[in-house]
Parts: C-alpha cells; sequence; structure tokens
C-alpha cells in the first residue's frame, strides 16, 4: 500500500510543509439517472499525452498545469508520457495502460450494458504540481466545461 | 501531489454538475483538498488500478468507484477498497 512513508524523504519533507490551499467542503452532485445511461469519462494526473502533441513541461518547479486531450480510440502504442517524478512507478502502465487509464475496462463496461457511452474526449494532466493557482481557476474549469459539452454524466479521477 | 491534483479537478466538475469519483494514493492529501468522493486502494504509486494485465481486480475497483457515486451523500468521504 502508498503510504505517506513510502514516499523519498525529499517529497515527505516537501509536502509536511506544502501549503495545502485551505479549502470548504465541495460541491457534491448526484448522479441523476443510472448507470446505464450515464456517459462516462476518464481525467489522469499521469502525464499522458498524444504523440503528436506538446509534451507537458516536467520541470517539477514549472508547474505546468496545462491539459491534454486523449480521444477515445487512443490507447499506450498512439500516447508519450510526460510524468516523471520519482515516486511514480511507470512499470505497471507501461505493461498495461489500464493500471492508470482503464480504457479498455470501460469499453468492456459499455458492452455488458453497465454503462452508457464513453466520452468522446479524455482529459490528462502532470500531476506534479507544486503551484495549483492556474489549474484551480483556468484549466480544471476548462476541461469540466469540455466534459459538460460532451454531455458527461460521471468522471473518474485517477492520480499517479 | 498527483492526488492533490486530482482532487482539485474533481471539486471543478462538481461545480460544474459533473459528478466525480477519485481514486487515492495518499490518503494524507485526499484529506486535504477534501476530494468529492474517494476510494483509497492498497497499491503503490503508479498503480491506482492496481496489477497490470489484471482486469478482474480493475473491475472491482470500477465498480467500487460506482457505488460510491451512487450512494454517498457526504463530501469528502473517503472509502477504503478490498480486493477480496
Amino acid at each position: 500500500m502508498a503510504q505517506f512513508k513510502d514516499l523519498k524523504p525529499s517529497s515527505q519533507r516537501f509536502i509536511r510543509n506544502y501549503p495545502f490551499p485551505e479549502l470548504v467542503d465541495s460541491t457534491l452532485h448526484r448522479l441523476h439517472k443510472p448507470l446505464n445511461k450515464c456517459r462516462v469519462a476518464l481525467i489522469t494526473t499521469a502525464g499522458l499525452h498524444l504523440k503528436a502533441d506538446k509534451p507537458f513541461n516536467s520541470s517539477f518547479l514549472a508547474s505546468d498545469c496545462s491539459y491534454r486531450a486523449l480521444p477515445c480510440w487512443a490507447r499506450l502504442c498512439d500516447m508519450d508520457i510526460s510524468h516523471n517524478s520519482g515516486d511514480f512507478d511507470r512499470r505497471g502502465i507501461q505493461e498495461d495502460l489500464n493500471v492508470v487509464y482503464p480504457i479498455d475496462r470501460l469499453v468492456e463496461l459499455v458492452q455488458q450494458g453497465r454503462l452508457g457511452s464513453i466520452a468522446s474526449m479524455h482529459y490528462s494532466y502532470m500531476g506534479s504540481l507544486p503551484r495549483t493557482g492556474d489549474l484551480r481557476k483556468y484549466t480544471a474549469p476548462e476541461v469540466a466545461q469540455l466534459a459538460t459539452q460532451d454531455a458527461v454524466d460521471l468522471a473518474i479521477l485517477t492520480p499517479v | 501531489m498527483c492526488n492533490q491534483t486530482a482532487g482539485l479537478i474533481a471539486r471543478a466538475l462538481e461545480e460544474a454538475g459533473i459528478s466525480t469519483v477519485t481514486i487515492s494514493l495518499l490518503r494524507e492529501v485526499t484529506e486535504k483538498v477534501k476530494a468529492p468522493r474517494a476510494l483509497e486502494v492498497p497499491y503503490g504509486f503508479g498503480f491506482p488500478l492496481g496489477r497490470p494485465n489484471d482486469p478482474t481486480v480493475q473491475h472491482k475497483i470500477l465498480n467500487a468507484l460506482f457505488e460510491m457515486v451512487e450512494t454517498v451523500e457526504t463530501p469528502g468521504e473517503i472509502w477504503l477498497f478490498d480486493e477480496r
């Protein structure tokens, strides 16, 4: 199990001293339809992007809050991984994309009738962000708007 | 910091009217950002859906995520996934 003590000492020190934003309880939006009518999107912080797209800035201090769209047809052979944190063990995703981005499982669930449909676009961010202002102010609301336009009902978020 | 980023994105989606559920690999951070709904999983960093090429467990995790979305009524709730 991943635990705080599993982090590198430098990462432990960083998190211990990190000024987390003071946040109120989040909004909680209840599903208003059964899962077999829902459209589902994946959002990962693994730094995935299409090979044709601009890579993320992998420098921790750059705090790249941008995102990349991943079309529903994209699989690992179409992607690169920008995320290079020493705490992110890439061996799992290199063997099976679904360890981080369970797109094949979602396809199966739609085929089984458990889910309604899969979003046409999914999204990826670089998770190692020491500064989150631009994420909270711009890029997270932008993806929320894009997902709304794609009629997404439910999003599954996967950190690494 | 991935767990912070995921939680913050989830909050923005909920504000826009999209339901979310977030996998957590580090409960301490997920609690700090008050992710709307989170499932803590017993795997290492880089393995939010468990071992590679294990679709059975991947489906179990997805089912647990769906159960959270269908039942949780309190923001900030974190469940612990047990693959047994």
